[in-house]
């Protein structure tokens, strides 16, 4: 489709779906792998709830459960200043992870970082809605919009991740990926207990402090 | 008889996506800063029982229309061939009287100064096309048609009733 004939139809064009295909795990199954064995992925020749590759591999062959590096009971003693569970989201209903924030159509819905807390734990700050706050955590600092929530739990507050790009249209500057800024990313433990052993994946979960602040410049 | 296109929100069905809002905008070409459809955001209880809802709101297209009977200079008209409330551009002197005189909030103004608002796609509606908020709306919570039409249909007619109970002043063409 050229750009000209997108541009026909504004609202967008809508195009029948493709039959679905069921049973599909057979045509899985006898798919070759990417191995120069040419292996299936499936050794088992079923999916493998119980995983006898991480098992052979020193890994837990079934999902295990531990602590976050950062919690209210893994880390009793930090709560005193940091009392609040802090964690990311990265899909929202405008923008994908850490893009499209610079395109006007969709700023205009959501223009500023926004940290998702309960209506109760603001007020015993004196935090109201719509108002700028500091958000700290062992590790980093963070400026959002306070935005009222009630569906979260009181003892935890929520924010999008990926904000960086300014929105020139609408005059909104990009913001620092450093302290001060909204990089929801420096707010976690980096040493290496703290990550995911075996994906390596970052332990997205913290303990923060939320305070009143002045609107970023 | 005046025909009156209407617009009917099926707010179980809407998902808050802001599809028809950004559809709005890129279809009649809307200044940032201006919303001729926005999505409302509302939320009932709280943790550990909360519910959140929400609401598409644009121009309901009144039958009795506040803002043509406080516009000084005649810019807007009630058309009696489909219902649309239309402003004229040229004749809107942005004074700004429709914007006190309507009730829910809806005449907006961009840099130009004057009146602007939803025309139910009055350009689409003549090629038999649905506004382009409805067309777009994934969650399907958006219907178009005459009063008459979206009447015939029961969980709309029950809403319908409910909601003109409410606003029965202005009687909007929902």
């Amino acid at each position: 489709m050229t750009i000209d004939e997108l541009r026909a139809y504004p609202t967008g064009k809508v195009y029948a779906m493709k039959p679905m295909v069921y049973e599909k795990y057979q045509q899985i199954l006898s798919t070759p792998s990417t191995r120069l064995s040419k292996a299936p992925y499936l050794p088992q020749n079923k999916v493998a709830l119980y995983n006898t590759t991480f098992e052979a591999n020193g890994y837990d062959a079934l999902p295990r459960w531990r602590e976050p590096p950062e919690s209210l009971t893994a880390t009793p003693a930090l709560t005193e200043k940091f009392p609040l569970v802090f964690s990311d989201y990265h899909t929202s209903k405008v923008y994908n992870a850490g893009w499209l924030r610079n395109v006007p159509l969709l700023r205009e819905v959501m223009p500023y970082p926004t940290l998702h807390i309960h209506p109760t734990t603001a007020k015993q700050r004196d935090v109201a809605d719509g108002d700028w706050v500091d958000v700290t955590s062992p590790h980093g600092r963070i400026v959002l919009k306070a935005q009222y929530f009630p569906g979260i739990r009181p003892d935890t507050v929520m924010a999008l991740h990926g904000w960086w790009q300014g929105c020139e249209e609408l005059g909104l500057p990009a913001t620092s990926i450093l302290d001060g800024g909204a990089n929801t990313n420096l707010m976690y433990a980096v040493d290496e207990t703290a990550f995911d052993p075996l994906v390596t994946a970052m332990s997205s979960q913290t303990l923060v402090e939320v305070k009143k602040t002045a609107p970023p410049k | 008889m005046l025909t009156q296109y209407g617009i009917y929100v099926d707010v179980e069905r809407c998902v808050q996506c802001h599809a028809c809002e950004t559809a709005c905008k890129a279809k009649n070409n809307i200044e940032p800063g201006v919303k001729w459809r926005m999505v409302l955001d509302f939320w009932q209880g709280q943790f550990p029982t909360p519910v959140n809802r929400s609401l598409p709101y644009a121009c309901f297209h009144c039958a009795v229309p506040a803002c043509e009977a406080a516009c000084p200079s005649g810019a807007i008209t009630k058309r009696s061939s489909d219902g649309v409330v239309d402003v004229n551009h040229d004749r809107c002197i942005g004074c700004r009287s429709c914007q006190l005189a309507c009730p829910f909030g809806i005449p907006q103004f961009g840099s130009d100064g004057r009146m602007q608002k939803c025309n139910l796609c009055v350009d689409r509606l003549g090629h038999n096309l649905e506004p382009a908020c409805v067309a777009t709306c994934p969650a399907e919570a958006l219907f178009f048609g005459t009063l008459e039409a979206l009447n015939r249909q029961g969980p709309i007619r029950k809403g319908i009733n409910r909601m003109k109970h409410i606003w029965l002043n202005a009687a909007p063409s929902v």
